[in-house]
């Protein structure tokens, strides 16, 4: 199957279908909004994840482990 | 008595009597019966293989209308895919009569682990659902899929492997749901960036 640089196609079942005009704007648009879904989900994901580690380092703090230690569990 | 190669039913010799063919064929018959159910534990195969495709270079890739149909309740979904790049993910949205649904109806926990961190994660409401990040080594997944043509919330679980060469492997096991009753008849897989290429495998499971 041959196919020119930058065209997009999709597959349905076994039939290829080169995406052009109206077709590939809405297929494209579709694309951008579930990235930037993605975007919102990891970013909260990766407040999560800091705000934990801060909080464990606060903790680890208080009771006196060093910083090799902290790092050590983080 | 000449018999078959693998089960040993009786047929007839070269020389047998044509009068003694009606029994010979109940014979035979019966032995069949008897194999196959002893085979297959009941009189149809549990996991039966509905379709098999490979995808090259695409953005998407659906299966063929109709695959989830009043035939099968459950289903077991195997593909491999690599991106062209390392770019995107590979995601999957349900589908009827065509349509991908982009309703924000797909729930997802996951439990991830990369060498000794293991992490969870949760989204809930979302368009689509996410499998994976692409990797240009190729990645698996075995997907469990209950209920996509019943009027019942659909639900799956799937156990992804991550085989990037350059980190070393990843681990994800996923469950989720399409969080309303609707009924699909198919799903695609759509990379959010690099076009991607692999195959897939589709078993319905009887009842």
């Amino acid at each position: 199957m041959s196919k020119k640089n930058n065209n997009l196609f999709i597959q349905d079942g076994d039939n290829v279908i080169e995406l052009l005009g109206a077709e590939l704007e809405a297929f494209e648009a579709n694309r951008k909004a579930m990235i930037d879904e993605q975007v919102l989900v990891e970013t909260e994901y990766r407040n999560k994840q800091e705000a934990r580690q801060d909080a464990i380092k606060k903790l680890a703090k208080i009771v006196g482990l060093t910083d090799e230690e902290i790092a050590a569990i983080i | 008595m000449a018999t078959t190669t693998n089960y040993g039913w009786t047929t007839p010799d070269d020389t047998a009597l044509v009068k003694d063919g009606a029994a010979a064929i109940r014979s035979l018959g019966s032995s069949i019966d008897t194999s196959l159910n002893t085979a297959l534990g009941t009189k149809k195969a549990g996991l039966v293989l509905l379709n098999t495709t490979s995808f090259t270079g695409v953005a998407s890739t659906s299966l063929t209308q109709g695959i989830f149909n009043s035939s099968y309740r459950n289903y077991f979904i195997r593909i491999q895919f690599t991106g062209a790049t390392a770019s995107g993910s590979l995601t999957f949205r349900f589908r009827t009569t065509g349509t991908d649904n982009s309703n924000a109806n797909y729930q997802k926990q996951e439990l991830s682990s990369s060498s000794t961190t293991v992490t969870g994660a949760r989204s809930a409401n979302q368009t689509s659902f996410t499998i994976s990040s692409l990797q240009t080594d190729f990645n698996i997944a075995d997907i469990y899929l209950y209920n996509p043509q019943i009027v019942s919330n659909t639900g799956f679980q799937i156990f992804t492997a991550i085989v990037p060469a350059t980190t070393g492997p990843l681990t994800v096991h996923q469950v989720g749901g399409f969080n309303a009753t609707t009924q699909f008849d198919a799903m695609s897989f759509i990379s959010t960036g690099a076009n991607i290429t692999g195959y897939y495998q589709v078993y319905g499971y009887n009842d």
